[in-house]
């Protein structure tokens, strides 16, 4: 009995060390392998993810290739190269909504779980939610940030006296020709602001009130600043909190403020495109970027240039200071529309199509 | 006589089946054939793919029902259609009248107000966009306050969101600065001799105008006119920020909004750029029937003495110089203005002035790449655009060359597919021609695309200016023993300088602020100011965007003067 438990004891302590022995030794050969490589990586405009390829250059001597390209242009492209046979892209960063929507279905991507090497990184109990760090179902797109946004802002000057802290305050009679948003027949803040209206009292209720208060539809966010700060409107529907919260930074928008009960989760991650040309390269950024340190630098340079999300599904790396009121509370992840993911999608579409039936468009 | 001088006499009177200018011709029109039709085509067939971001992607029709059964695409039609005839119309009574004021008469510092309309064209258009919505807008446009507190008006004078809302900005922007901008060389060279003998009977300066002038420059306006008339009705950035409020749609909105749906709707974008395409062909057709029927006006005995406008001077030069105010200084101050702000048109803020936007923006490390970048685009693409226009138009007017029309057709297709889709055919051209696989994703490949999505505009307008050489200068030059390259770089070059140098100068200013394409087909290597731009507005921070929009501005301008200066010490701007 007691060599037959040492056997075991044995066994299980050289698996251990050999599976110990297996990462390292993988991840040494993935370093020495990726070295002459150049990283082919296509970001969504913005500049900490810049400053994050910066870092992972400086740290491991590998060449970042940077394109800069919206997420549809990006799949565009993309689609039309695997298309042709060429697959030249190792890494695609950015809002994960065209990642998920779009270029999984249509079979572009790789699953990146193989491309997992560190323990910290494949250990699911390192992440906050072990099914929200994925886009979708087939685990091709991982979404490393996950926050909190609020897209409805009101000018407390104008009706003060309506209650908006619930989504039946919208339909005050009161309100109409008072609300302005986003053009939401594509995706953007907006459709995720009208997606949470959705969420929470169901089609009729938002069919009827895109009707009957006939908002104000505007292009460009700038429009629909100037609509609520300067332009007697009462509701905006679909400006990001960084433009509230910037204004408020410069001594403006006193009279503005957010409404927290209409909350949306968007997520930002990255994706590997079919046949990444350098994959050990990949799995040396991916790796990395996943660890705890890569995900300090990100939430570090993120808070430099954005006042909300700077926080990581990492559990064991905190939120910048100031930002750890846009963590989702996982523990009851279903009170928000993951306006990225594969669950939030179909909300997003639902919603973009009532809204076209109930403006005609 | 002996076989040897028999054989030589035997030889040079065979005469080779395709000679070597033929044959050059030949293989010129058929790249340039690949060069347009492949995308065209891409595009036809992109528009019967359905289900195109599946696993299972199919053809069929659904795409063009889709189309057909859209409840407000008639209204959409409707609002294209007016919107640009009104525009075209208003733009070319001001651009005839305009660059005649400037190229043929007397007015005072022609050559600065000539400035004046390069300086409104290359200014960046969303931002000023955005100026004129600060400036106009219902309740809270400064015009409007102003009015209400100095005037005490107690109603908007200005409505930008409006359907002469868009017709305002359009004019204030690009449509009648491209006019003036494209004809003022066309009418440089013109010959003077039919104006004088007008006024020499008596014909007022307006009746000589209307009656002498623009008949005679009819080719030239007229390919004007459809360009510009083609460019209207593919315009969707002030009409998606000044329509959306006041729901007006357009044919290039439902273009734009298919393209960014989710899925991406490249079928529908593709079915509504076919049907442009198939409208837009037959007015091409026609421009080419009444192209082929006009006649030269450069002869040996030209003449262009500038026709003195009288006590008519000063008060012209106030109205143009009032009009280019509007255009380029309110607009530039608002610009300035706002990367200088804190929050764009937020004057009531504690402190509301910054240099944060330009220190933000110029310590980018990425800036002196994307700067050089944005050169070599540019310019490559303007020196290779001027050749290569120069070439085609050269084959289309001075030839006989067999191709010579369906060459000419051939140069309209690119500006016919609407260009949010231009893009996508490029893409699909570059990415699946084995020929262009070394090359994708360099800067070869951008500059290829530009050029060709400027075929039009270019070939056409160097086109007019070669059509009003008459043939006597060639034919004396010919007589004198020169040959065809002699002539073309001693006598026809010179002459139509002028219109091949602002040529170079619109290609230089798209090179400069492409955008579209540039995400398509550039990478990380290759990409310009523009992307930076770019990045800044889709970060939401439209005031360090205005800083590149302005550093793109001036670029531009310091270039065009720069051309100037040297044109005009070499007697080019004379030289007609």
């Amino acid at each position: 009995m007691f060599y037959r438990l040492l056997a075991i004891c044995g066994a299980i302590c050289f698996a251990t060390v050999a599976q110990a022995q297996s990462w390292q030794d993988d991840w040494k050969a993935t370093l020495e392998k990726a070295k002459g490589q150049t990283l082919s990586v296509v970001i969504q405009p913005s500049q900490p993810l810049e400053l994050i390829l910066e870092d992972f250059t400086k740290k491991f001597g590998i060449k970042v290739d940077t394109t800069v390209s919206r997420p549809s242009s990006s799949l565009t492209r993309i689609q039309t190269e695997q298309k042709n046979g060429q697959y030249l892209w190792d890494i695609w960063l950015g809002g994960t909504s065209n990642m998920v929507n779009n270029a999984a279905p249509a079979g572009m991507l790789e699953p990146m779980e193989k491309y997992f090497i560190l323990p910290e990184v494949k250990d699911v109990a390192n992440w906050r939610h072990p099914e929200l760090i994925w886009g979708e179902s087939n685990h091709q797109v991982f979404a490393h940030l996950n926050e909190i946004n609020y897209a409805f802002l009101r000018n407390i000057k104008i009706l003060p006296d309506i209650n908006l802290n619930t989504a039946d305050g919208l339909l005050d009679p009161r309100l109409k020709g008072k609300i302005s948003m986003r053009d939401v027949s594509v995706p953007n803040f907006g459709t995720f602001a009208l997606a949470t209206i959705l969420h929470e009292k169901g089609p009729a209720f938002l069919a009827k009130f895109l009707k009957e208060q006939n908002p104000k539809i505007y292009e460009n966010p700038q429009q629909l600043d100037a609509a609520i700060t300067r332009g007697g409107q009462a509701v905006a529907i679909g400006l990001e909190t960084t433009f509230w919260q910037q204004c408020r930074k410069d001594g403006g928008c006193q009279d503005v403020e957010q409404l927290p009960h209409f909350s949306v989760a968007i997520s930002w991650g990255q994706t590997i495109p079919k046949n990444p040309p350098h994959p050990e390269a990949t799995k040396v950024w991916l790796n990395w970027f996943l660890s705890k340190e890569g995900q300090e630098t990100a939430v570090r340079h993120w808070a430099k240039f954005n006042s909300t999300g700077a926080v990581s599904m990492r559990k064991d790396v905190a939120p910048a200071p100031g930002h750890e009121q846009y963590l989702p509370d996982f523990t009851k992840p279903d009170q928000y529309v993951f306006v990225s993911n594969e669950k939030g999608s179909k909300e997003i579409a639902d919603t973009i199509k009532i809204f076209k039936e109930a403006t005609g468009q | 006589m002996s076989d040897a001088v028999l054989q030589r006499a035997s030889w040079s009177m065979i005469k080779p089946p395709v000679s070597v200018q033929s044959l050059f011709y030949t293989i010129v029109l058929a790249i340039i054939a690949f060069l347009v039709i492949y995308p065209a085509f891409m595009l036809v067939m992109t528009s019967f793919q359905v289900n195109a971001f599946t696993l299972n992607p199919s053809t069929g029709l659904d795409n063009w029902r889709d189309i057909f059964s859209r409840p407000r695409l008639l209204n959409a039609i409707y609002n294209t259609m007016s919107l640009a005839v009104v525009r075209q119309l208003l733009s070319l009574i001001f651009g005839v009248l305009l660059a005649w004021l400037i190229a043929r008469t007397n007015l005072p510092y022609a050559g600065s107000l000539e400035v004046g309309f390069w300086i409104a064209l290359f200014m960046p258009a969303l931002p000023v966009t955005l100026a004129w919505v600060l400036l106009a807008d219902e309740s809270i446009g400064l015009l409007n306050v102003g009015a209400r507190h100095l005037f005490g008006i107690d109603y908007d004078l200005f409505k930008i969101y409006s359907w002469w809302g868009i017709i305002w900005v359009h004019l204030m922007t690009s449509t009648i600065a491209i006019k003036v901008f494209l004809l003022v060389p066309a009418f440089r060279g013109m010959d003077a001799a039919l104006e004088e003998a007008a006024r020499t009977c008596g014909a007022p300066i307006f009746k000589t105008l209307l009656h002498i002038v623009v008949p005679i420059m009819a080719p030239t306006i007229i390919v004007v006119i459809m360009l510009g008339l083609i460019r209207s009705m593919q315009a969707f950035e002030i009409e998606l920020i000044l329509g959306g409020p006041v729901r007006i749609e357009v044919y290039s909105t439902a273009i734009y909004k298919a393209i960014n749906a989710t899925p991406p709707g490249h079928g529908i974008a593709a079915a509504l750029s076919v049907t442009f395409l198939a409208v837009i062909a037959p007015l091409v057709a026609l421009q080419q029937w009444y192209g082929a029927s006009a006649h030269s006006s450069i002869s040996g005995k030209f003449s262009n003495r500038s026709m003195d406008l009288g006590r008519w001077r000063w008060p012209l030069f106030a109205f143009i110089a009032t009009m280019l105010f509007f255009m380029t200084v309110l607009p530039f101050i608002l610009l300035l203005m706002s990367s200088f702000m804190k929050k764009f048109g937020m004057f009531d803020l504690p402190e509301p002035w910054t240099t944060r936007n330009w220190v933000e923006a110029m310590t980018r490390g990425d800036i002196p790449r994307a700067f050089w970048n944005s050169m070599r685009l540019a310019l490559s693409a303007a020196i290779i655009g001027m050749t290569v226009y120069s070439l085609l138009a050269y084959i289309v007017v001075k030839t006989k060359f067999w191709g010579r029309r369906f060459l000419d057709f051939l140069t309209w297709l690119p500006a016919i597919i609407p260009g949010l889709v231009l893009g996508l055919g490029f893409l699909q051209m570059f990415a699946g021609t084995p020929v262009f696989r070394p090359i994708y994703g360099t800067i070869a490949v951008l500059v290829i695309a530009v050029v060709v999505g400027s075929l039009a505009l270019g070939t056409q307008i160097i086109k007019t200016s070669l059509m009003r050489l008459g043939a006597e200068l060639e034919e004396a030059s010919a007589a004198a023993g020169a040959s065809r390259l002699y002539t073309f770089r001693r006598i026809v070059l010179p002459l139509i300088a002028p219109s091949v140098a602002v040529i170079g100068l619109e290609i230089f200013a798209t090179g400069v602020s492409v955008v579209g394409l540039v995400a398509l087909l550039g990478t990380g290597a290759t990409q310009p100011l523009s992307i930076v731009q770019l990045i800044y507005l889709d970060s939401g921070l439209f005031e360090p965007a205005s800083v590149i929009g302005i550093l793109i501005m001036v670029i531009t301008v310091v270039a065009a003067l720069l051309a100037r200066h040297i044109g005009l010490r070499a007697g080019l701007g004379r030289a007609e």
